[in-house]
C-alpha cells in the first residue's frame, strides 16, 4: 500500500523539480549587464565593484582560475565558440600566458583593447608587463599584478650567522657554499618547483622562448644558460639549493616552522604571504627583501617573473564598454587596506604606491621590503616571452624529477631544450637556436 | 606450522588494512589540525574540535557560503536523475526479462553495450545534443543525461530474468491483473532489492560524475559538489602555487579541503546505509535456486 503512494509521489516530485528549475540561467553576455569569470582570489574585487556600482548589473562566475596546468578556459572557450554562445565578458587568468592563445585562432577570444581603454591609462603600467600583455602588436589583456623576482632574506639568521646580504649571484653562490661547511641543512634557494627556471633561468637572460616574429628562440647552449646552470650545479649538490618545491609537505617540515632554515630564496613578490608566512611558517620579524641579483658586474640587472594574472576582455561582449569600465576599476581603483589588501603587488604604477605604502608598515616584515620590490618592478627581462604552449611542465618532466635523482641542471639543459622544442613545434612555431 | 601460517595469514590481512585503511584515517584526522600541524605532528595524531570548527568556518565562507549551494545542487541533480531512473530503468528490465516484442534482443544488447562505455565518451556528442535544444548551462543539460541509466535497465532485468518466479506473474493474471497491475501489484513490491540497489548504484554515480557538469555548465553557482572540490582545490596553495599570495585571504588550505572531502562524502553514506540491507539482499538474490 505504501509502495502504491510513493511512486506517483517520487514522479510528480521529479517532474516539479525539472519543470521548476529547467529555466536556470547560466553564463554568458548579456545586454544588460556583464558576466565576470574570476578565481577565488579575485572574488572580493569583483564584489566590490559590483558594491559601488549598484546600477551596473554584474554577473560573477567562481572557477579554478585556469592555474598550475589547468586547461579549464582551453575547454571552455572551444565549447562556447562551438556553440555560439555563452562567452563571458570578463576572464581574470592565474595563468600568465592564457591571453597569448586566447588571441589566436581556434580560440579567437581576447579583444584588443586599445579602443576599450584610453592609452592614458594603459601606459601606467611597466613596459615589462604591457609587453606581455600584447599579441601580434595588439594589448589583449592588463596584468592583474606584477610577481617579480626578488631576493628574499631571513634577516634575522642572516645576522645570527654573521653573514652578509649578496648582491651578485657570485656572491650568492659563495654564500651557498660556506652555509653547506658551517651550517649544513640550511638553505639559499630551491630549484624544485615548476617555474623555478621562471626564476633562475629568466633573471639570468637564458632564450628559452624568445620570440622573433612567428619564430621562437630555443637555445640552452647559449652561454646565459650554460654559466648559470654551472653557478648552480654545486649548490645542487650541496644541499643549499634542494631541487625540492617549496608547496610540498616535506619541504616546509624539513626547512619550514620551527626548522627555520631558509636563508635566503630568490623568488617571486608574492612569496611573503604564500611561501614564508603561509607554507612556511616563518615567523613574523624576521623575513624582508633585497635587490634581485646582479650577474657579476653586468648591467642592467635582470630578473624573472613567476605569475602577473592578467584581465582578459571577450571580444563576443555585447557590452565591452561596461566591461571595460569593470577591469579598468579593479586594477587601477581596487585596493583595501588592512586583511583585506591586495595580495599581489599591483601592475598599475600609481596604484603599487599606495600599495608599498601599506606594505612597508606591516609587522610581518623585519625590514621594509618595498624598494626591492620597486626596484625589481621594472627588471624583468623582456627577452622571455610568453607563448602558446605551457612550458612548466616540461621543466618539471624533463629536469626537476632528474634533479631530484641526482642528475646536475648543467647536463640536463639539451634535454630541456629539445623538450621545449618539440612543444613549440606542435603549438605551431618554427623554432630556431635548437 | 598451522600457527606460522596463521601468523602469515594475520600479518598480510593487517598490512593490507593498515595500506587500505591509513589514507581513509588521515583524511579524517586531517581537519583537526592545522595547516602547518598537519606537516609539522605525526600524520596519524589528532589535532582539536577546535580546528574543525574553524576549518568549517573557512570552508563555509568560501566564496559567499558556495560549498552549501554545491551539496545543495548535487543533492538536486543525484535525488531528480535516480527518481527518473527509478521510474525508468526497473520496469525496463521488467519488460525486457518477461516481455516479447521485435527488437527485444537488440535493445538488451544496446543497453549491454552502452552500459560498456565510458561517460566521458558520450560528454561531447551529449553537449551538442544539449546545445541544439538549448539547453546548456541549465539544470536540466545535467539531470537529463544523469537520468540515462542503462546499467539499472541491466541490474532490473537480471534480477527479473532470474529471482522472480513466473508462476507468482501467472496467478496475478490469473486474479485478475492486467499487465499494468500484474507490474505494480506483483513485480514491483518484490523487485525492492533490484530497487534499492539501482537506486544506491545510480545516485553515487550522479554524485560523483565530474566531467559532465563541469563541462555543460556555465555558472559556479550551479555546480555540483564534484565540480566545486575541484574549485576548491585549485584555491589551495598547496596544489595551485599560481594562485600566489591570494591563497591567504581565500582561506582554503590543506585541513578545509579535507573536512570539504568528508562532508561530500556524507550524504552517499546516508544513502548507503539506508539501502544497505536491500543491497546485500539485492547483490545476493538470484544467487542461489532452491
Amino acid at each position: 500500500m505504501k509502495q502504491r503512494r510513493l511512486w506517483p509521489a517520487v514522479v510528480v516530485t521529479a517532474l516539479a523539480f525539472v519543470s521548476a528549475c529547467g529555466g536556470s540561467s547560466g553564463s554568458g553576455s548579456a545586454k544588460d549587464g556583464i558576466t565576470v569569470w574570476v578565481d577565488a582570489a579575485r572574488l572580493p574585487a569583483a564584489q566590490a565593484y559590483a558594491k559601488a556600482h549598484p546600477d551596473k548589473k554584474v554577473h560573477v562566475v567562481t572557477f579554478d582560475g585556469d592555474g598550475n596546468g589547468a586547461t579549464t578556459l582551453q575547454t571552455k572557450i572551444q565549447l562556447w565558440n562551438r556553440s555560439g554562445k555563452g562567452w563571458p565578458d570578463v576572464i581574470f587568468s592565474e595563468q600568465a600566458n592564457d591571453p597569448v592563445w586566447m588571441a589566436k585562432a581556434p580560440f579567437d577570444f581576447a579583444a584588443p583593447l586599445e579602443k576599450l581603454i584610453p592609452e592614458n591609462v594603459r601606459s601606467q603600467w611597466p613596459q615589462t608587463s604591457t609587453a606581455q600583455c600584447t599579441v601580434g602588436g595588439k594589448q589583449v589583456c592588463l596584468q592583474d599584478n606584477l610577481a617579480q623576482v626578488v631576493l628574499w632574506v631571513n634577516k634575522k639568521q642572516m645576522e645570527a650567522f654573521g653573514y652578509t646580504v649578496p648582491t651578485t649571484w657570485q656572491d650568492w653562490a659563495a654564500l651557498g657554499e660556506k652555509v653547506a661547511k658551517e651550517h649544513p641543512g640550511y638553505i639559499v634557494g630551491n630549484i624544485g618547483d615548476s617555474f623555478s627556471h621562471w626564476i633562475y633561468l629568466w633573471g639570468n637572460q637564458c632564450p628559452l622562448q624568445q620570440l622573433e616574429g612567428d619564430k621562437v628562440k630555443i637555445d640552452p647552449t647559449d652561454d646565459h644558460c650554460t654559466r648559470a646552470a654551472a653557478l648552480f650545479d654545486p649548490l645542487i649538490k650541496n644541499g643549499t639549493l634542494p631541487p625540492l618545491s617549496v608547496f610540498t609537505p616535506d619541504f616546509a617540515k624539513k626547512y619550514g616552522g620551527a626548522q627555520d632554515k631558509v636563508l635566503l630564496m630568490p623568488g617571486p613578490s608574492w612569496y611573503a604571504q604564500a611561501v614564508f608566512d603561509q607554507a612556511l611558517h616563518v615567523p613574523a620579524g624576521e623575513m624582508t627583501a633585497a635587490n634581485p641579483l646582479q650577474w657579476g658586474s653586468e648591467s642592467p640587472v635582470t630578473t624573472g617573473q613567476v605569475g602577473g594574472g592578467p584581465w582578459i576582455i571577450s571580444k563576443h561582449s555585447k557590452n565591452s564598454a561596461a566591461a571595460a569600465d569593470f577591469v579598468t576599476w579593479v586594477t587601477t581603483v581596487f585596493n583595501p587596506t588592512g586583511k583585506d589588501a591586495r595580495p599581489g603587488y599591483p601592475a598599475y604604477a600609481p596604484l603599487a604606491e599606495k600599495w608599498l605604502q601599506a606594505l612597508a608598515s606591516n609587522p610581518y616584515f623585519a625590514a621594509d621590503p618595498t624598494p626591492a620590490l620597486k626596484t625589481a618592478a621594472d627588471q624583468v627581462w623582456a627577452g622571455w616571452n610568453l607563448v602558446t604552449y605551457p612550458d612548466q611542465p616540461v621543466w618539471s618532466d624533463k629536469v626537476v624529477t632528474k634533479m631530484v635523482a641526482g642528475d646536475s641542471l648543467s647536463s640536463l639543459l639539451p634535454t630541456l631544450g629539445s623538450a621545449l622544442g618539440d612543444a613549440a613545434k606542435a603549438a605551431g612555431y618554427s623554432v630556431v637556436g635548437n | 606450522m598451522a600457527l606460522l601460517l596463521r601468523g602469515a595469514r594475520v600479518a598480510v590481512l593487517a598490512a593490507f588494512g593498515v595500506f587500505f585503511v591509513g589514507p581513509l584515517l588521515w583524511l579524517v584526522l586531517a581537519p583537526t589540525k592545522s595547516d602547518h600541524e598537519l606537516v609539522s605532528r605525526g600524520p596519524f595524531t589528532f589535532g582539536s574540535i577546535h580546528h574543525v570548527a574553524l576549518a568549517w568556518k573557512h570552508l563555509y565562507a568560501f566564496s559567499d557560503h558556495i560549498y552549501l549551494t554545491w551539496i545543495g545542487n548535487s543533492l538536486l541533480y543525484a535525488v531528480t536523475a535516480t527518481a527518473i531512473v527509478l521510474v525508468t530503468a526497473i520496469p525496463a528490465g521488467y519488460c525486457l526479462a518477461l516481455g516479447s516484442f521485435p527488437g527485444r534482443r537488440l535493445v538488451l544488447t544496446l543497453t549491454l553495450v552502452v552500459m560498456m562505455m565510458p561517460a566521458a565518451a558520450l560528454v561531447l556528442p551529449i553537449f551538442l545534443e544539449l546545445n541544439a535544444l538549448h539547453l546548456i548551462g541549465s539544470v536540466l543539460s545535467v539531470i537529463l543525461p544523469f537520468a540515462f541509466f542503462p546499467f539499472g535497465v541491466n541490474l532490473a532485468y537480471i534480477y527479473y530474468s532470474t529471482a522472480l518466479p513466473r508462476e507468482l506473474l501467472d496467478a496475478a493474471r490469473v486474479d485478475g491483473c492486467g499487465e499494468w497491475g500484474t507490474f505494480r501489484r506483483v513485480a514491483l513490491p518484490l523487485a525492492k532489492p533490484v530497487v534499492a540497489l539501482v537506486l544506491f548504484f545510480s545516485f553515487v554515480s550522479d554524485w560523483n560524475n565530474f566531467f559532465l557538469p563541469y563541462t555543460v555548465l556555465g555558472d559556479s553557482k550551479q555546480y555540483p559538489i564534484q565540480v566545486g572540490l575541484s574549485t576548491l582545490l585549485s584555491s589551495t596553495p598547496s596544489f595551485n602555487p599560481a594562485v600566489g599570495g591570494g591563497g591567504q585571504q581565500v582561506g582554503i588550505f590543506r585541513p578545509e579541503l579535507a573536512l570539504a572531502t568528508l562532508v561530500a562524502v556524507v550524504p552517499v553514506a546516508i544513502v548507503f546505509m539506508l539501502s544497505q540491507r536491500s543491497l546485500v539482499r539485492g547483490l545476493v538474490g538470484g544467487g542461489v535456486k532452491e
